[in-house]
């Protein structure tokens, strides 16, 4: 892709600016520039909430709509942030289409199979993605939001369409069964 | 029920600190690319050689067509048009339509047609004439997206349609010159 000349000492939220204005006028290398600069952090958001076998195409979908949204964002918060909070809702929206909440709130914990860390011992951070990736669906969502993003449980009641107790509920087993997995040795 | 205020393992807090960003797998990009590029009817495919075909165009004239839609144009006094610095510092006053986006496009596409035209001498006569007429095409092109765009300031679609026909141009003219560099 090409992008602007730097200029020297020119601050990095200047080159975004400039990017987000040239891509809402409908620059899809300037867009390019966007995607390679936040797509790790996407994607590692969506993989956690989701799966590996569904990551990628919901980041897909995370970065189609956000072109076609460009328009709306008014450059009153980071383009990440905005990008971010996007994010979150396309997940939210990719599994409002693929079950209900009696489904996304289902899944047997004891059939959660270990992972590797040893009690006692420190967990080392692919291990904990693993077992993140093995949490029932609507206790990952709440773990990731919570424990890895820092939301609060009204917030993420009122993102989920759930009651804040529901959130608080689904984190503590989330987090009840990672400990399992992680100490299963 | 469980509250917020259960204890959160410090081991498990310690690996979340640990946790760092990662790209995917594999480039997205251009799946993204697909699905937000509009189809367009009459599309340019353009390959090699004839793709290289596309950078003689400098050579051709095309140079001159692209700064004279900047620099010079027949609508470049509109008070419409937006005001700009030149290359040599001077203000230029772009075409209703233009922006800086596209200046920027017309500043990069100038560059690579100099680029191109120290290469363009190594190619064969019968490639530089196959390449001269694929960057008269997008030429036309330009012309005419030009046209509609300083016809209709407010339309998107118009400015859009220029935007991404320049950007054609562009990467035609960036790919004829790192191909011909490497031959």
């Amino acid at each position: 892709m090409v992008l602007p000349t730097p200029v020297s000492g020119t601050p990095t939220l200047d080159l975004e600016r400039h990017l987000v204005r040239r891509a809402a006028a409908g620059d899809d290398a300037a867009f390019e520039g966007l995607y390679r600069r936040h797509v790790a952090r996407i994607h590692s958001l969506v993989r956690r909430m989701t799966d590996q076998g569904t990551a990628d195409e919901v980041t897909q979908d995370v970065f189609v709509r956000a072109w076609s949204k460009l328009g709306s964002f008014r450059g009153e918060s980071a383009f990440g942030t905005w990008l971010y909070r996007l994010a979150v809702n396309v997940v939210l929206t990719h599994r409002r289409k693929q079950k209900s909440e009696r489904d996304w709130l289902a899944g047997d914990d004891a059939m959660l199979a270990t992972v590797g860390s040893r009690p006692n011992s420190p967990i080392a951070a692919m291990d904990l993605e693993q077992a993140i990736g093995r949490l029932p669906e609507g206790a990952r969502q709440v773990f990731v939001l919570h424990d890895i993003e820092g939301w609060t449980h009204e917030e993420i009641a009122d993102q989920l369409g759930l009651v804040a107790g529901t959130s608080k509920s689904q984190l503590s087993r989330a987090r009840a069964a990672l400990r399992r997995m992680l100490d299963g040795y | 029920m469980a509250t917020d205020h259960d204890e959160l393992d410090p081991r498990l807090r310690e690996a979340i600190s640990g946790l760092r960003d990662r790209e995917p797998d594999s480039d997205l990009w251009p799946g993204i690319s697909r699905r937000i590029a509009p189809p367009r009817p009459g599309t340019i495919q353009l390959r090699w050689p004839i793709a290289a075909a596309a950078a003689v165009a400098l050579v051709a004239g095309s140079a001159v067509v692209t700064r004279q839609l900047v620099q010079s144009g027949p609508v470049a006094a509109r008070e419409t048009g937006t005001p700009i610095a030149s290359h040599a510092g001077s203000v230029t006053v772009l075409p209703a339509g233009f922006d800086l986006a596209t200046a920027s496009l017309s500043d990069a596409i100038a560059q690579v047609e100099d680029a191109f035209a120290e290469v363009a001498p190594s190619l064969d006569s019968a490639t530089r004439a196959s390449i001269a007429g694929a960057i008269r095409t997008l030429d036309a092109a330009i012309a005419d997206a030009s046209a509609r765009a300083g016809a209709a300031p407010d339309d998107i679609d118009a400015a859009r349609y220029l935007t991404r026909t320049m950007q054609r141009k562009l990467r035609v003219l960036q790919s004829v010159t790192t191909l011909t560099r490497a031959t």
